[in-house]
């Protein structure tokens, strides 16, 4: 087999397990999309990375 | 306070998940609290060196956060509470605030306190001292009411209330040091906070002695309550309170009676409302303590900054065309400095897939990457400094403190549509993502208003939805941007008061409760404060961008490339089929086609609406991977046009009419996973959700199939 058709075949099944995880904790954690929005530094709702650890 | 070794390691372990306290080492809980916008989180920052971000309107902390500091020998956890006007359980952040207090104890509550505010601001401390919490009163922002020529005696104040008082500044830190000294002290017990009952006059004080009879007839209640705060509690007829006595007290029958039968009588002798009668006389006290120890010089000129600029952004008339010509003002701003950032990064991309295309032999690799990768994740880079812009337009509103005065001007035209005027603060946190803003519905305490909100908030132009309209704007519309993406913004808030009156009208209808917003002086963003957004913003957006849009290009990709159409057939139909057509994608696109032609969508913007579900970005990214297998099939050369709005706006299939049409149907249709998951959070139901995903779909539907049809028959579609 192709070696390029190798590693396109493992990035896209990597891509879609990776979608699916972050659709998963999306759907269980949904305030985790407040990690990676563009206004986080301008509202201390959701995200967990805004929020002080020990 | 001490804890015993034992309780200090179990309560540090079951909070956080460490293996404990090292032996000796104390461990207190200093709780935050005070009105909103009274700059609590930052005095929290500063107590704790987080960097919560700091709302110049109120309603910013809803849930309450913590940080810990280690100092010197003692573990000092610090709890920001919601910010509340009182401790009546009207809307949630009250109950949140006020149940922390009463059943999880703080050593010591510090109340944050605005010092050009202090009247108002001492009432909620006084409901904590009631309360029988041990309380440290936080005078903050004294730079400011310093500036006006007004000196607080804050020891005077301390010995009136019996409370200790530290002057601070949160945003510089002063007085920060000697606020943790002297919480600390009271924490241990060095320094006294006293607990005060205030005389409420002779009929209220009968009352309210009787009714502390009745609540000592069970010994245990007595134990676990404050009983003077819940007598007063009950004379004010607090739900909350009211409940806990059904639910907790042997004797509730006897003691819920006696406190009807005791306000109704005040209530009798005073012609008014008991909780309007206990209100006045905490007021009446505050009023007398500010006397004693509020000094305002009358030497100093005091201009007012702040009541100037209201006299014409607050004006009746004056107020909403301001607030949507300061929203135009940012949107030109936006595109005039953002078109040609935005044409610059695209050079960047058309660089990097020509060296990708040079270095790798054709193949699926090499079409993964320049068509997958850099026209999908590119699509969607190439509008980073239109985002960036826009929401630091936004951010500096806020932080100026004008959206507190947005807020006002629209609450009558909140009120309208049966919108609760807090329901600003929802909405305009939506304009950045639905999912906090679905979130920060909670300050409203009306249940129907908070459904209402939530089902509404994400027809807001969010900051995914933002870069989605700046392409189709600058596509159809590059010499009316502005405007058009200006009126987009409206359309978003025009349909979502739209919905929410046919809400009230038919799934909701209930009465309106009073808004009250605070306005909180006007201030000047720091320099820093600005790069510090700008950096936050890009960084995010990229962040996104190699992550989830990433993942998302690759397997849309892999979706429109594949199947191939088999080179040696005998189905002349399937040899026929053009390859992209033939794609899983592709058929899934020509599945929806005949339904979306008649809001004058073809396949491939129906693939990009589906795609567009997982988060609104995706419909460049795909957009962008459609135009790029499109044109390796047609030339067999890489695609080097990064800007999808190039090629859209250069495709035959569309006009400005069907664009019109998609901006108001990706405006309204399905919010996006993150969204819907949160509102099944907050509704506590996956009911919601589904309908919110239905109604907005058909709705959407309605509005493009509308505009298309009746344009098309106007003469607009060419």
């Amino acid at each position: 087999m192709d070696w390029q058709v190798i590693i396109v075949a493992a990035v896209v099944i990597a891509s879609a397990i990776a979608l699916f995880r972050h659709f998963h904790k999306t759907v269980k954690k949904p305030e985790s999309a407040c990690d990676s929005c563009s206004m986080k530094d301008q509202c201390s709702i959701g995200s967990s990375e805004n929020k002080p650890q020990p | 306070m001490n804890l015993p070794a034992h309780r200090v390691h179990r309560r540090f372990r079951r909070r956080h998940g460490l293996s404990g306290l090292p032996s000796g080492q104390k461990f207190y809980r200093i709780a935050l609290a005070g009105n909103p916008n009274s700059g609590k989180t930052s005095v929290f920052n500063a107590l704790t060196g987080q960097r919560q971000h700091i709302g110049n309107y109120p309603g910013v902390t809803v849930e309450k956060k913590s940080g810990i500091v280690q100092i010197d020998d003692k573990l000092v956890e610090f709890i920001d509470l919601p910010g509340t006007y009182s401790l009546s359980a009207y809307s949630l952040e009250e109950v949140v605030s006020r149940d922390f207090v009463l059943n999880e104890k703080p050593d010591v509550v510090v109340d944050v306190l605005d010092s050009s505010n202090l009247e108002r601001h001492l009432y909620l401390l006084l409901q904590f001292q009631e309360l029988g919490v041990p309380i440290v009163g936080a005078l903050n922002m004294t730079d400011e009411v310093e500036a006006k020529g007004v000196k607080i005696d804050s020891e005077q104040l301390s010995s009136i209330l019996g409370i200790p008082f530290v002057k601070t500044v949160g945003s510089t830190g002063a007085g920060i040091e000697r606020l943790l000294e002297v919480a600390l002290k009271v924490a241990e017990g060095q320094l006294s906070s006293q607990k005060r009952h205030l005389n409420y006059g002779k009929q209220v004080e009968l009352a309210h002695e009787a009714i502390i009879d009745t609540l000592m007839l069970d010994e245990s209640f007595k134990e676990r309550y404050s009983l003077h705060w819940i007598a007063v509690k009950l004379l004010e007829k607090d739900q909350d309170a009211i409940r806990k006595i059904e639910n907790e007290h042997r004797l509730s029958a006897i003691v819920l009676q006696a406190a009807k039968d005791w306000r109704e009588r005040l209530e009798r002798e005073f012609g008014e409302d008991c909780e309007v009668i206990i209100g006045e006389q905490r007021y009446a006290y505050i009023h007398g303590a500010i006397k004693e120890t509020v000094k305002i010089s009358r030497r100093r000129q005091v201009v007012d900054f702040t009541e100037n600029i209201d006299r014409i952004v607050l004006n009746r008339f004056l107020g909403i065309p301001i607030f949507l010509g300061v929203m135009f003002v940012i949107y030109q701003i936006t595109f005039k400095l953002g078109n040609p950032l935005s044409d610059g990064v695209s050079i960047v991309f058309t660089h990097l897939s020509l060296f990708l295309t040079r270095i790798l032999p054709s193949g699926p690799l090499q079409e993964l990457l320049t068509n997958g990768i850099i026209n999908g994740v590119g699509g969607v880079l190439t509008f980073l400094p239109l985002v960036v812009l826009l929401f630091l337009g936004l951010s500096f509103l806020e932080d100026t403190g004008y959206l507190s005065r947005a807020a006002f001007v629209m609450d009558k035209f909140f009120h309208i549509f049966g919108l609760h005027g807090r329901s600003f603060i929802p909405f305009m946190i939506s304009t950045g993502c639905a999912v906090p803003g679905i979130m920060s519905a909670r300050v409203l305490a009306n249940q129907k208003d908070r459904k209402v909100t939530i089902l509404v908030s994400p027809l807001m132009m969010c900051g995914a939805k933002a870069p989605v309209v700046a392409m189709l704007v600058a596509a159809f519309f590059p010499d009316h941007a502005t405007i058009i993406f200006w009126s987009i913004w409206l359309f978003g808030w025009l349909m979502a008061f739209v919905i929410a009156l046919i809400f009230k009208q038919s799934l909701f209808r209930g009465a309106q409760t009073p808004f009250v917003m605070e306005l909180p002086p006007y201030r000047l963003p720091t320099l820093k404060n600005v790069f510090i957004h700008m950096w936050g913003k890009s960084s995010e957006y990229i962040k996104k961008a190699g992550t989830v849009i990433l993942a998302a290009s690759i397997v849309v990709w892999f979706l429109l490339s594949y199947p191939k159409v088999p080179t040696r057939t005998n189905d002349v139909s399937v040899e026929n089929i053009p390859a992209i057509e033939y794609s899983f994608g592709g058929q899934l696109g020509k599945m929806v086609e005949p339904v979306l032609r008649w809001a004058g969508f073809d396949w491939k913007i129906g693939i990009s609406l589906i795609a567009g579900v997982a988060a609104k970005e995706v419909i460049i990214s795909t957009l962008g991977i459609l135009y790029g297998i499109e044109a390796r099939l047609s030339t067999d050369q890489p695609h080097v046009d990064f800007m999808v709005k190039n090629e859209i706006g250069k495709d035959q299939n569309y006009s400005p009419l069907m664009a019109i049409a998609l901006m108001v149907f990706i405006m309204i249709y399905i919010p996006c996973i993150a969204t819907l998951a949160m509102v099944k959070k907050e509704l506590g139901s996956w009911k919601w959700p589904l309908f919110q995903a239905g109604y907005t779909l058909l709705v959407a539907f309605i509005m493009a199939v509308g505009i298309y049809q009746i344009g098309s028959l106007l003469g607009l579609g060419g």
